[in-house]
């Protein structure tokens, strides 16, 4: 575990060299998430000029929501996002070949060895727009229901994470998957929405298998409808069963590479 | 054909120290490097001749070559390549010139060199007749006509870098360059290749600048060797005029009359014995040495008075070897 | 032949060379799209209660929903053109040798893709009109919308190729395409119609390029852009595109400067 930590220091230390290296590029990339920062904002603003209520949640609690997905993104981005964006390219071009050779869970080298330090500052101004339209709430927020949702939030990012991860796996047996992206990306738009607005299978399907709605829409439930135990522990679960979904699927990918490349 | 005066190019690099801190600085405050690619750069180049551009890593070759064929800007200077401008790009220059990188692909990766030849025919405008005519000259004489419907990256490196020669000469320009066309290729495709420079030449008289690492490159091909060292030319001129103003020493190789000698040759000189020169190897049969010009004569007859010499020769250094010693000197003066 | 034609007529098969990936991708995003906007306006028209929101029924809203990514994509079609990457990796070179105006190609090669992104457009209006009756669309909008289609996307080019060739400077700059991208998606109308801005909102867009790409083609589908209004947008659309071929023009003459073709 504390070589981990050490190697994962040893990641930082070199992205940030990296990302710093083009400081154009840089810039930006801080500029764009705070583009998409403003969109979102603008967005619900719109959409309020028509509507007192978005799926259940006033204005002000939608906000609350956006914030929240802000954070998740904001996190996903810093952590893994760079590192799924690689994990096809090395497998196709066989770079796994190294990660294999070393004594290190080959799954822990390619989703964090890459760290984005634009998005970390990103994620400094998320918290900054959480931090507001938790303010700007007519009520104050509970302390329990505060915390319970700051901590689920990293774990949103975390489902963000797997479900990344899992549009990619097939990336083993499949040879190119460049495209891949864009549907996880696409499904991806469904955690920007309340999720209550789904309704019928598709709820389903989106609190279950394809769990975006999971990502920010529990934790805000938690945080604005007060701790309920079926949400925290259907939230824990999905996240546990991708995990073990993840690793099983994994090694069978990996058998599948080394069986496949000469 | 190729004229160049005063040709410069300098790029501008940040450097950066090592770590964390120093990369965090850099994102504010940045240090810039003036890197002087090219210094004022006069080279002429005239029909029908193969110009070698030699010089280390970094010495500027291939910006020079860059700027020649119009792809690179430069900093200063004239040049005129069939008296256009090269980096105004006009069509009508660069309807007549052909780059060729070893280094770089520049047919198209995912289709067949034949489709990709088709498609330059259209670039080029080349006549259907000429067009067919000079794809089967080209095709037979790299003997690659099989491999026309298989997708470049299929293709070995040496079929590879035959395609691209094809494909630079299908408009038969008159002015070539070749930067490192042999790069990676085994002794056969080296030969090929060429050969088939040397053909190309014969039938377009065209002007060629060609820089390669490799010394029998420039030994088979070029008469005339250009010199360039940090960006200035350090030498400019024939092949054997380099050999006769820079070679310090000629080489002796003498083969001894078998039986005459000691089965294990004569016995190898120790020290300072009288015996002039370096020497590179001494066995039963043959003696070879390193000696300075002035001296050679003198060396021959002090090795037909000593040994029971059945053949000698004499003959200039290695090419490489006088290049490299060139290098070397200059960098120390 | 003409040798655009030839760039134009390689990029279709290019793009038809990756069939599967295009379809799922293209049936993904779509369908993803469309299924988020029709649960957000659902939700909406529930907690309003009322039957048009600011002229649109909610059949009407699908609509358009399902118009945005269709348009999008065929005006602004693809992520990237690969501009910079040329430059970052030297592939430029290729074109300054070879006698071609580099512009003119890409541009070829763009509208290959594009027609092909139009082709699906037709096809799910088609399948949509069947299903669903015409809903405005008649064959004197579409030819309209289509006019309107081809002007955005001449416009979407020169927009994106002024923000690729910042890699002469800039080494990557795919962020700059998705700030693109998601600057056309609020102002051009993507995310939520412009009649649901405020009016000071509205006018203020109706100057700005992004409306151009994505509001205005797909109004003049709909048959809601009366010929006056067309004719201003198709004007408003060319001066732009000749503000951005311009500023274009600078920065490939600026950034050929700078050009190092990688490796010294």
């Amino acid at each position: 575990m504390i070589r981990y930590l050490r190697l994962y220091a040893h990641f930082m230390r070199f992205s940030i060299s990296k990302a710093l290296e083009f400081r154009l590029d840089f810039f930006f990339r801080i500029f764009m998430d705070l583009v998409y920062y403003g969109i979102q904002i603008g967005f619900y603003q719109a959409i309020f000029m028509q509507t007192p209520l978005l799926g259940g949640w006033s204005r002000d609690q939608s906000l609350v929501f956006m914030g929240g997905y802000l954070v998740v993104d904001a996190i996903s981005m810093t952590l893994f996002s760079n590192n799924m964006w690689m994990l096809p390219v090395a497998i196709n071009r066989g770079d796994l070949d190294y990660y294999l050779v070393r004594p290190v869970s080959s799954l822990f080298f390619l989703s964090l060895r890459d760290f984005a330090a634009n998005s970390l500052i990103n994620l400094g101004f998320a918290v900054g727009i959480l931090a507001w339209t938790v303010l700007r709430l007519p009520e104050p927020p509970h302390a329990v229901s505060l915390l319970l949702f700051l901590a689920m939030l990293p774990f949103g990012a975390v489902l963000h994470y797997q479900m990344h991860l899992v549009s990619l796996l097939p990336v083993f047996w499949m040879g190119s998957g460049s495209n891949l992206h864009g549907i996880f990306y696409s499904f991806a738009r469904c955690m920007e929405r309340p999720d209550r607005i789904f309704t019928g299978w598709i709820r389903r399907l989106l609190v279950s298998v394809l769990p975006f709605c999971l990502m920010a829409s529990f934790p805000a439930r938690v945080f604005l409808e007060g701790p309920h135990w079926p949400i925290l522990l259907h939230f824990a679960a999905v996240i546990t069963a991708f995990f073990l979904f993840i690793i099983f699927i994994w090694n069978r990918g990996l058998r599948a590479y080394s069986s496949a490349s000469s | 054909m190729i004229k160049a005066r005063g040709l410069s190019k300098t790029f501008r690099v940040h450097k950066k120290e090592a770590g964390l801190k120093g990369s965090l600085r850099a994102l504010f405050v940045r240090d810039w490097k003036t890197v002087h690619a090219l210094k004022g750069v006069d080279l002429d180049v005239g029909a029908g001749e193969i110009v070698g551009l030699v010089g280390a890593n970094g010495a500027g070759k291939t910006t020079l070559v860059k700027a020649l064929a119009g792809i690179l800007h430069p900093t200063g200077g004239t040049a005129e390549v069939l008296g256009h401008v090269p980096w105004r790009r006009h069509n009508e220059f660069r309807r007549q010139i052909a780059l060729i990188m070893g280094q770089k692909a520049q047919l198209w990766w995912d289709l067949p060199a034949g489709d990709g030849f088709l498609l330059l025919r259209e670039i080029y405008q080349v006549p259907g007749d000429r067009f067919a005519a000079n794809l089967k000259t080209l095709t037979e004489a790299l003997q690659i006509g099989d491999k026309l419907n298989i997708q470049i990256r299929r293709l070995s490196l040496g079929e590879r870098m035959k395609m691209e020669l094809i494909a630079a000469l299908l408009h038969n320009p008159k002015v070539l360059f070749l930067d490192e066309p042999t790069i990676g290729l085994d002794l056969a495709a080296q030969r090929a290749i060429r050969e088939f420079i040397l053909d190309y030449r014969r039938r377009e008289n065209p002007a060629m600048i060609l820089t390669s690492h490799y010394m029998e490159d420039i030994e088979k091909l070029c008469e005339r060797i250009v010199l360039i060292r940090d960006g200035e030319l350090v030498y400019d001129g024939g092949r054997e005029k380099l050999l006769a103003s820079y070679a310090l020493h000629k080489v002796l190789t003498a083969h001894l009359r078998a039986g005459e000698a000691p089965a294990e040759g004569p016995a190898r000189p120790q020290g300072d014995s009288g015996v002039p020169g370096e020497i590179l190897e001494w066995n039963g049969t043959q003696v070879k040495l390193k000696v300075p010009r002035s001296e050679a004569a003198a060396a021959a007859s002090h090795l037909l008075q000593s040994y029971p010499v059945a053949d000698l020769s004499i003959e200039e250094e290695d090419i490489g070897t006088v290049i490299e010693a060139m290098m070397k000197r200059d960098k120390a003066a | 032949m003409n040798i655009a034609w030839i760039f134009y007529l390689q990029g279709v098969k290019a793009a038809l060379s990756y069939r599967a990936e295009f379809w799922i991708n293209f049936a993904g995003s779509v369908g993803s799209q469309f299924c988020v906007a029709f649960f957000l306006w659902k939700a909406v028209f529930l907690a309003r209660g009322t039957d048009t929101l600011q002229g649109f029924t909610f059949a009407g809203l699908m609509l358009y929903s399902l118009l945005v990514p269709l348009v999008e994509r065929s005006v602004m079609a693809p992520d990237m053109m690969g501009i910079a990457g040329e430059i970052y990796d030297g592939g430029l070179s290729r074109y300054l040798l070879y006698p071609l105006a580099y512009f003119q190609v890409k541009y070829a090669s763009s509208l290959a893709q594009s027609t092909l992104y139009q082709g699906q457009t037709a096809v799910i209006l088609a399948v949509y009109a069947a299903v669903f009756g015409s809903s405005g669309i008649t064959p004197v909008s579409l030819m309209m919308g289509l006019t309107a289609i081809a002007f955005a996307g001449w416009l979407g080019f020169w927009l994106l190729a002024n923000l690729e060739m910042l890699a002469f400077w800039a080494d990557n700059v795919w962020s700059l395409a998705v700030m693109n991208r998601m600057a056309g998606w609020l102002l051009g109308g993507g995310m939520i119609p412009l009649a649901f801005f405020p009016a000071w909102a509205r006018s203020a867009l109706e100057w700005l390029p992004y409306i151009r790409l994505l509001s205005f083609p797909i109004r003049c589908l709909l048959g809601q852009v009366g010929w006056s209004e067309w004719l201003f947008g198709l004007v408003m659309t060319v001066a732009w595109s000749l503000v951005f071929a311009g500023t274009a023009s600078l920065l490939w003459r600026k950034g050929l400067r700078v050009y190092a073709g990688v490796g010294i």
